[in-house]
Formats: structure tokens, C-alpha cells, sequence
């Protein structure tokens, strides 16, 4: 199981590799964004831990880089920043878990077969319809303007079931049914109040209101 | 050439008093200039309707005299007298088809009399260029004795009064533009001591950089009240980041420098045999660094109220509700929220990632599984209800966490430094915070932070 690791700190890194080889890892070590670039094309790598601050630019740079390039390997962010912007914007980028420095060996141990064992046999999973793409892996939308955002898991699903079928008109009643199981209970107005968000982030055309009839994902 | 005028024109930029004086100056003197239009023009009608009602009193005076001595043929000796006591006035006469017109008056009178339709009984203007330029009112009248139709005509030569008024005019235009500088000279005046305000604010803040005051004064005109207090408010806080700064940092230095120094020794120190209780002591010193250091970068970090860019509550929400809907994989969060996309809460974004952040973390570790965050608002507060379906909290752990005597520097036992995170920002608000145990035998967290 080859894994590359991205880190600038030559001490942290040799400890690293020492422990990561002793678990079965054939570990590649680069310190720079560069050479980070190229490595995650060139070689299949079972996971890549990313140090988010390196000497010539930031580790998302790199992460940006293999994502656009269809490298699909699983990506741990170790990183000494802690605020929750920086979480968000690594997650966003395409990573799959963020560890705070410092850390126990045990748990960098513990979240690196947890993100291989999630994320293996991940396949590109996209539902496009006209200028949309709804990323169903990482749960967001690509709207016409090439922008993604991120969204909640009521708002992902009831996409997935608009988008599954554009076209197609859906009651009320029938969202709620694929939405909640049949012990939950969903609120009167809870579909219009998720349409309207929806429409906020992707666009008032993109779904249209049948009046008394219910919703339809514009096909166009 | 167009934008140039635009811009010359915008008052985004342009310094107040240049703006008062681009409008006011031009408006004052398009005002001067249209008064002394509209005065030469009343003085003209003026003098006309003077003239036009001292000529109907006059047709009237001569109708009463005409009347009786129109049988007797005497007409023309009346005419006679008429233009010997009038020199200035010309008078035609029309006696059925029998014209009479004083003498020198007959170029002008004759043809009216000759052209004029039967039933007339106004005023005309006439107006002659050669052999000079000049002016006439002729007043017409008919009227009927006993068989006869009598047509008057009486003229006045105003050439004279319209000379008089254009020079009394050009005469009110000095006068206007003796005005008009007064006028100017008060605009000036009225803008300077209008501005005398600002200058002192410009004093203010001169003195502000050199050191002299550190605050701006609060005397100041209603519309600066505003802004001086908001810069007050920033240089407050200013001071306030500076000092919590520094106490982080000695705090910092104080709880450090003792275990580094512990560490380096046992480090350098050759002879010192590194054991395994040894090395475990060291991580421990190790991570107790680590646990100082964090805790005055969130303490330096909180912005506080009305700092920094204020909270968009339901997309910085959604992207932590993604974020942590991603890393607990085998776990639902959810988000429920009436409030609208891009509704701002007054609270600084960083400081609302925190708070919302923190609460969802926990309740993710908490959780069996599902979390649902909830943001409200109503008119007196700004809440977020974060539920979780974990074991919950007994009451005596509730009791202790409620009991506000845990603070940033007592991490609360399994929760982390986060609860204690949030209980000093809702602090810094003057919220509120409330943990209960909910109907799914969960947590529940509740933030009220107060509107003002």
C-alpha cells in the first residue's frame, strides 16, 4: 500500500514514515507543492496525508491540482491551523478527513484506515441535468455559473430525487415519502421551505412549482 | 468628456464643502439672474396695463362728451381740443363712414380705422422700426347715437416709458449683482461655519494619531454622532484585542517557558536516562503545551461584538453542517431554518463558526444517530438549538456545566475544549446558554444571544 506524504517538517516526517513503514505502508515523502503535483499523478497511492502550509504555497494547491486531474485516492489534511473556515475549505477542496497537529500516532493511525475503508471502492458517482451536475459522492451541486455548493442531507436528497427524473412532476406527498422514513414526522410546509433554500442556492429556474401539483427539475 | 462631468458631479468622493459650492453657487446665481428676468418683464406689464386703463378712462371721458354734440357736427373742433390738451395721445374718429384723425397720428391710426372689423372694443400694440424704432397701445371703442355707429381709436406712444424702463432695469441689475455677491458671500460663509465641525473632527483625529487624545470628542453634530462612535467603539475593542493579546501572551509565556524548559533539559542532558515513564512524561508536558497554546489562540481569536464581518447564519451553517455531515460518515446532521440565505446576525463570522461549529462537533461525538441544528430568531433574540439522539448528560454533569463557573481554562470532561469555547463567547455577547436533555434522550445545547 503505497502512501504519499506531503510534509515540510524533515523531523516530523521521518517519524512519520517510521511509523506509517512498521504499519505496512511504502511511504513517499515530498516537502514541497511541486513535487506533490506531480507524484499524486504519476504514482497510485492508497491515501495521501497534506500538509496544509508548505514552503512554496499551500497544500490545497496541490489537493486542487490531482482533484481537476481525476485522482480520485483519499486525501488526510494535517494541518496546525484550527479554525473551522479551514476545515471547511479543505473538505470543499476534495480532502476526506483533517487532522489537527499535534497528534497521537494511535489516532493518525486509526483515521487513515478509517478514510481507506470509506472511501474504497469510491466511484465517481454524478447526476447531470442541463448545466447542473449534483455530485452525489461529496453530496453538492455544480450550478451553470461552475460554481459547487455544498448541501445538507434533506436538501441533497430531495435534489437527487428532483434531478433523478427532470421532467418529472412531484407531489408533495411523494417527496415527503422519499424524504422521511415512515416513522418520522415531517412538517406541513417543511418541502416549500426546502424548495425555497434550494432555489436560493441553485437558481429559481432550475425547479419549477406546478400549482396544487407539486415540483418539476427543469430539464433545460 | 461625459464621464468627466459625472465624476466632477459625484459626491461619493468629492470633499463636502467643493459639492456644496459645485450646487449652491450655480443654483444661487441662475436664481438671481431669473428674478431680474422676471422683473424686467413685470415692469414692462406694469407700465402697459397703466397705460391701457388711463386710455379706456379716457374713451369713456370722450364717449360721454362725444354723445351730445354728434347732431351739431362739432366733432372736429373736439377733436381739435382733445389733441391740444393731450399732445402725447392720437385720436381717429369713424362716424359712420366719415373718418377723422389727428393730424400727426394718420399714418399710423387711419390704416387700424380703415381695416378694423366692426365690433371691436380692446387693446392693440403696435410697434413702428422707421423712421425710428417706437411704440404704440391704441385702444379701440364703438359704440351707437341714435342712428349713427361711432368707432374711437386712442393711441399712446410708449417709446419713451420703454426707454425708461430698460434703463431702470439695467440699473436693478446692478443692484441684483450687488445681491448676488451677498448672497455668494453668505453661502460661503454658511458652509464654512456649517463645516467648522468637521475641521474640529480633522483636529481630532490629527491629534488622535499623534498621540495627543485616544479617544474622539462625543460633542459633535447628529450626523457624526454616528460615526465617531463607531470609530470610538473600534479603537475600544482596538485596545481591548491589544491587551487580551498581551495577557495571552504572558499567560502563554508564564504556562510555557517552565515545561519547555523541564523538556530541554531532560532533552540535553546526556546522562539522564530516557525511560518509558521518562518519555511519557515528556509527551504529557508536550501535550499540556499544546493545550495552553490552543487556549490563547481561541481567546485571541474571538472578534467580539460588532467586530469583523458579521455571520451569515444559514450558509456558514450549511457548509459546517456539510463538513461534519462528511466526516461522521455513519451519522445524519441536519439543518432546520426558516431564516432567509442571506439574513446577517450581528455576530462576528469567526465567532459564529465557533459557536456553531463547537456545538455540532460535540454533538457529532455525542450523537448515536442523527443531529439536527436549529436557527431561530424571534424579537428579542438570535437562537441556535443543536439536538443530538445520543446517551444525554446527567443531571449533576447539566448542574455543573450550567453553573458558569467553567471557563476557558477548565476543559469540561467529555466535551473538550469546545463547550468552555462557547461559554466564553456567549459570554463576550451577553447570551445565554442552556443544556437539557431532550425528548429523544439526547442533548441539547441552546445559544440566545440578545439583539440591541
Amino acid at each position: 500500500m503505497r502512501l504519499l506524504l506531503v510534509e515540510d517538517d524533515e523531523m516530523l516526517a521521518e517519524t512519520l514514515s517510521q511509523i506509517l513503514s512498521k504499519s505496512g505502508f511504502a511511504v513517499d515523502i515530498v516537502s514541497s507543492v511541486k513535487l506533490a503535483k506531480s507524484m499524486g499523478l504519476q504514482e497510485q497511492y492508497v491515501i495521501a496525508l497534506l500538509d496544509m502550509g508548505l514552503p512554496d504555497g499551500e497544500g490545497l494547491q496541490a489537493l486542487n491540482h490531482w482533484r481537476k486531474n481525476g485522482c480520485t485516492f483519499p486525501v488526510l489534511i494535517l494541518t496546525a491551523r484550527n479554525a473551522w473556515q479551514d476545515k471547511v475549505d479543505g473538505l470543499k477542496a476534495g480532502a476526506d478527513d483533517y487532522l489537527t497537529k499535534p497528534f497521537h500516532n494511535e489516532e493518525l493511525l486509526a483515521r487513515i484506515q478509517a478514510v481507506i475503508r470509506r472511501t474504497q471502492g469510491r466511484t465517481q458517482s454524478n447526476i447531470v441535468v442541463g448545466g447542473y451536475t449534483l455530485d452525489e459522492e461529496r453530496q453538492r451541486i455544480n450550478t451553470p455559473n461552475k460554481e459547487w455548493h455544498s448541501l445538507t442531507g434533506t436538501e441533497f436528497r430531495l435534489l437527487r430525487c428532483l434531478m433523478g427524473r427532470p421532467g418529472q412532476l412531484f407531489s408533495k406527498e411523494l417527496l415527503i415519502e422519499q424524504l422521511y422514513g415512515l416513522n418520522d414526522e415531517a412538517e406541513h410546509n417543511t418541502i416549500e421551505v426546502y424548495i425555497r433554500r434550494l432555489r436560493r442556492i441553485i437558481g429559481r429556474e432550475a425547479i419549477h412549482t406546478h400549482r396544487g401539483q407539486g415540483y418539476v427539475f427543469n430539464e433545460k | 468628456m461625459k464621464n468627466n462631468v459625472i465624476k466632477f458631479l459625484s459626491i461619493k468622493s468629492r470633499s463636502i464643502k467643493t459639492v456644496l459650492f459645485v450646487w449652491l453657487v450655480p443654483i444661487a446665481a441662475s436664481f438671481m439672474i431669473l428674478a431680474w428676468i422676471i422683473h424686467g418683464v413685470l415692469l414692462d406689464k406694469v407700465t402697459e396695463k397703466l397705460i391701457e386703463h388711463q386710455l379706456e378712462n379716457q374713451g369713456v371721458e370722450l364717449e360721454r362728451q362725444l354723445r351730445p354734440i354728434l347732431k351739431k357736427d362739432e366733432h372736429s373742433v373736439l377733436l381739435k381740443n382733445y389733441i391740444e390738451e393731450h399732445i402725447h395721445h392720437g385720436l381717429a374718429l369713424k362716424i359712420n363712414d366719415k373718418i377723422e384723425v389727428s393730424t400727426l397720428w394718420k399714418p399710423i391710426l387711419k390704416p387700424f380705422l380703415e381695416s378694423l372689423p366692426l365690433n371691436i372694443d380692446e387693446f392693440f400694440y403696435h410697434s413702428t422700426l422707421l423712421p425710428e424704432s417706437r411704440y404704440f397701445i391704441i385702444h379701440s371703442k364703438k359704440f351707437q347715437s341714435l342712428n349713427d355707429e361711432i368707432v374711437l381709436l386712442i393711441a399712446e406712444d410708449i417709446s419713451q416709458l420703454k426707454t425708461s424702463n430698460k434703463t431702470l432695469h439695467y440699473w436693478t441689475a446692478l443692484v441684483f449683482l450687488v445681491l448676488s455677491f451677498t448672497l455668494l458671500s453668505l453661502i460661503v460663509l454658511s458652509v464654512n461655519i456649517a463645516l467648522k465641525p468637521v475641521k474640529h473632527l480633522g483636529f481630532s483625529l490629527n491629534e488622535l494619531k499623534t498621540g495627543i487624545r485616544d479617544r474622539l470628542p462625543d460633542d459633535t453634530p447628529p450626523e457624526f454622532q454616528g460615526l465617531v462612535h463607531q470609530i470610538n467603539h473600534l479603537l475600544d475593542s482596538l485596545e481591548q484585542r491589544l491587551q487580551l493579546s498581551r495577557q495571552a501572551i504572558a499567560d502563554l509565556s508564564h504556562s510555557v517557558k517552565t515545561p519547555v524548559a523541564a523538556v530541554r533539559h531532560m532533552l540535553t542532558d546526556f546522562n539522564f536516562h530516557l525511560d518509558k515513564d521518562s518519555r511519557t512524561r515528556l509527551a504529557d508536558k508536550l501535550t499540556n503545551i499544546d493545550k495552553q497554546i490552543e487556549i490563547e489562540m481561541h481567546r485571541v481569536r474571538f472578534g467580539g461584538p460588532q467586530s469583523g464581518k458579521v455571520a451569515k447564519p444559514v450558509p456558514q451553517s450549511r457548509e459546517l453542517v456539510w463538513m461534519l455531515d462528511r466526516l461522521h460518515y455513519e451519522k445524519q446532521f441536519e439543518l432546520n431554518t426558516i431564516i432567509d440565505e442571506y439574513h446577517r446576525w450581528p455576530i462576528e463570522e469567526q465567532d459564529f463558526n465557533e459557536i456553531i461549529g463547537n456545538l455540532i462537533d460535540n454533538a457529532g461525538k455525542w450523537a448515536k444517530h442523527s443531529i439536527t441544528v436549529n436557527l431561530f430568531e424571534n424579537n428579542t433574540h438570535y437562537r441556535i438549538l443543536v439536538e443530538d439522539d445520543g446517551s444525554g448528560v446527567s443531571q449533576e454533569d447539566i448542574d455543573k456545566i450550567g453553573s458558569r463557573s467553567v471557563r476557558l481554562n477548565n476543559e469540561i470532561t467529555g466535551h473538550g475544549l469546545g463547550l468552555s469555547i462557547i461559554i466564553d463567547i456567549v459570554d463576550r455577547y451577553q447570551g445565554a446558554i442552556n443544556f437539557s436533555n431532550n425528548q429523544f434522550g439526547g442533548f441539547s445545547v441552546e445559544v440566545k444571544l440578545p439583539k440591541k
